[in-house]
């Protein structure tokens, strides 16, 4: 009969295991279902289009934004053309990638740019990216 | 009488474990992202000039106030614009010359229309300011 009784002196089971098992699953979710990567800069509305979904990658590309102003920018830095056209030459000896995150509002000459500079470099490797248009 | 000594009781703290995982969740919310990133294919856009092959090809001119010129005819309506090209251009080859200080989502919702009405040929052609005709 004694084994029936709870005992008095064991521990009763602590009341955050679930908020533990919660929070645990919650991490995974994210870890698993999101993309680590650079964040946008403030303010910026993507460039939006009806176009085929990004292969998978398997190296990391660098990440160019050009801003509605006009502004490109690697890493958070704004970028002279200059710059941007020795980035692209170094890309080119590392066959490193380039993808360009514009922002609806950039100039379109500022991404012609980006793409004679790339050409100018020899690197075929730079992709426009942009995220599809919600239905 | 030898009494033993009862055993002290290891209680495992959840404490640090739940400032840890909560730190982890945070980090993860913040540095994920589930944009659903897409790629588009822009030829590079040329310099047109005489005797550079691309004169000969149907011209359609974007403005930064909005407006379209296809050959000499203004258009200020999209939809108008397109369906004047489509008449007028026979072959899948258009040059699309654009304002620099033109909004790129303006270009790419004309270029993906130009494609929809059957001239998958865009080529490109960066207008500096002020040098439209």
């Amino acid at each position: 009969m004694s084994r029936l009784r709870p005992s008095s002196t064991g521990h009763r089971p602590d009341g955050t295991l679930p908020l533990i098992n919660i929070v645990l699953l919650l991490v995974l979710a994210f870890m698993m279902a999101g993309t680590i990567t650079e964040p946008l800069p403030a303010g910026f509305d993507p460039l939006r289009a009806d176009a085929e979904a990004l292969p998978p990658a398997l190296s990391e590309p660098l990440l160019v934004f050009v801003d509605a102003q006009g502004q490109i920018l690697v890493s958070g830095q704004a970028q002279s053309e200059t710059e941007i056209e020795q980035k692209l030459q170094a890309l080119k000896q590392s066959a490193g990638r380039v993808e360009v995150r514009a922002d609806a509002a950039a100039p379109a000459g500022r991404i012609f740019f980006l793409l004679t500079a790339a050409e100018k470099a020899a690197l075929s490797d730079l992709k426009i990216v942009t995220l599809g248009r919600t239905r | 009488m030898l009494l033993r000594r009862p055993q002290p009781k290891l209680v495992l703290s959840l404490t640090p474990l739940i400032d840890v995982v909560f730190i982890l969740l945070i980090f993860f919310m913040l540095v994920s992202q589930f944009s659903d990133w897409h790629e588009i294919s822009f030829s590079t856009p040329t310099e047109a000039g005489p005797g550079d092959g691309v004169t000969m090809v149907p011209r359609l001119t974007l403005f930064k106030n909005g407006t379209y010129d296809i050959d000499g005819t203004v258009f200020t309506d999209r939809s108008r614009a397109l369906a004047h090209a489509r008449e007028v251009i026979s072959g899948p080859s258009i040059q699309l010359s654009v304002e620099e200080n033109v909004d790129i989502q303006h270009v790419v919702n004309t270029v993906e229309d130009l494609t929809r009405a059957g001239l998958a040929d865009v080529r490109l052609h960066a207008l500096p300011e002020g040098e439209a005709e």
